[in-house]
């Protein structure tokens, strides 16, 4: 298995943002509106408490098992054989399916804006092999590369924002609480799985860091900025659309960015989709690769990328035979999310620690 | 699915495949037979779909299981 990655609580910090943003920037000011109106960035903020909350609990689960990993943790607290069967189960339903519908959103997202004529296979394999290379290269050359990235997309995000100051109406946000508090938390409790429920998933990435006291400083204000910067662009798509356009935009944050006068800057703008996206992708894809590797005990895990990488492209197209589907799928995702991201990490806290450690690693 | 994506779909079953040859020589046999399984699922995988014209999705299961959750937030909160 790969050696010790000694991220800096720096490069966890931003490999938390930019997760976090990936995907989620395009879709989620709509999701948020469809149900609570103008009042959707009052939405946003409760997510990003409902993210913080879940964040608080798997650092728990972290601080509990600092040296270990998730497949190690299920091995300590379900058993050898129960705590195979937990990691395999979460690899395979949960990490596995992220990274189909993650790719599979990337591809609808690019086919149905820029270039409607491509098929949707060759967009989706050109990214399925850049992620399989950036793990044939190993985890750390990803973490540089989100470094690199990382000014770029605050940079772009601030462009958007301050572009779009003139164009934005704040009657399009009033009156405020105008179908009372009940759908705003409706609104919150659905879409807060996608993607703040993911956090668990950063159990495989913690116990690598060599500055294990940042962790939770970073991991926090990681959650804190992507949830920030999300609230912003589901306010800024309410008062420049209104809460009707955000609402039937599929990708209101592309709308957004065509209301800026200059050009087609919209695809410049699209810089900051295709980096939070591809750095989701890489990790999501990681997570499972290592995952897998070490639930199974391989040596080593990158002749895996390739096979893996041929799955996820079935998968993408088994999964969402259509892209309508896929936005089916985001109404009941949240639930899904909270068995692995909340109900999960709860029975990793609660339930005791077994004497005879047999983990899968050791 | 298209030619082309067939094409770089018989690429990537290609080059899993070349991913045995370093196995081969440490005789990794879990490993291989990782890489085989992971090959076959994804060549029979579509093959059994078209000849027996079957219609499952594995997400089908998950919007079952979790749609009634989702109506009952809905019927709470909106």
């Amino acid at each position: 298995l790969p050696q010790k990655l000694n991220l800096r609580a720096r490069q966890f910090f931003i490999l938390v943002t930019l997760y976090m943003l990936g995907s989620a920037i395009l879709i989620m000011p709509g999701n948020l509106a469809i149900v609570s109106k103008q009042d959707a960035w009052i939405a946003a903020v409760m997510v990003i408490l409902i993210g913080l909350g879940t964040m608080w609990l798997v650092f728990g689960v972290y601080k509990r098992f600092p040296e270990k990993n998730l497949v190690e943790i299920n091995a300590e607290v379900f058993g050898r054989r129960l705590g195979f069967l937990a990691s395999l189960l979460f690899f395979i339903l949960f990490t596995f399916t992220i990274t189909a519908l993650t790719i599979r959103n990337l591809g609808d997202f690019v086919v149905t804006t820029m270039i409607p004529d491509t098929p949707l296979g060759l967009i989706t394999i050109m990214f399925i092999l850049v992620i399989i290379y950036s793990a044939k290269v190993g985890f750390t050359a990803a973490t540089y590369a989100s470094e690199i990235f990382f000014p770029w997309v605050v940079i772009i995000f601030i462009v958007l924002c301050l572009a779009l100051l003139t164009e934005m109406k704040l009657d399009n946000i009033k009156p405020l609480f105008d179908n009372g508090v009940k759908p705003i938390i409706g609104a919150a409790l659905h879409h807060s799985g996608f993607p703040f429920m993911e956090s668990v998933i950063f159990l495989m990435l913690a116990c690598e860091t060599k500055q294990g006291e940042k962790i939770g400083k970073a991991w926090f204000f990681g959650i804190l900025t992507s949830g920030v910067m999300l609230t912003i662009l589901t306010f800024m798509a309410i008062s420049v659309l209104g809460p009707i356009q955000t609402n039937l935009a599929i990708y209101p944050t592309l709308e957004l960015a065509k209301h800026i006068q200059i050009g087609r800057i919209e695809i410049i703008i699209s810089i900051l989709w295709f980096i939070t996206i591809l750095i989701r992708l890489i990790v999501i894809f990681y997570v499972t690769l290592i995952g897998l590797a070490q639930t199974f005990r391989w040596q080593g895990y990158k002749f895996f990328s390739f096979p893996l990488g041929l799955l996820v492209m079935e998968a993408m197209i088994l999964y969402v035979p259509n892209s309508g589907y896929l936005f089916e799928l985001y109404k009941v995702w949240g639930n899904y999310a909270f068995v692995w991201g909340v109900v999960y990490p709860v029975l990793l806290l609660v339930l005791p620690k077994r004497k005879n450690d047999n983990s899968p690693a050791a | 699915l298209n030619v082309f994506s067939l094409v770089m779909l018989t690429l990537m079953c290609l080059f899993s495949l070349l991913e045995i040859v370093p196995l081969w020589k440490k005789k990794l046999r879990k490993e291989m037979a990782a890489i085989f399984s992971c090959v076959s699922v994804a060549i029979l995988l579509p093959i059994l779909y078209r000849t027996l014209k079957i219609d499952f999705n594995p997400m089908n299961g998950l919007v079952w299981l979790f749609r009634p959750v989702a109506n009952w937030i809905d019927r709470i909160f909106m």
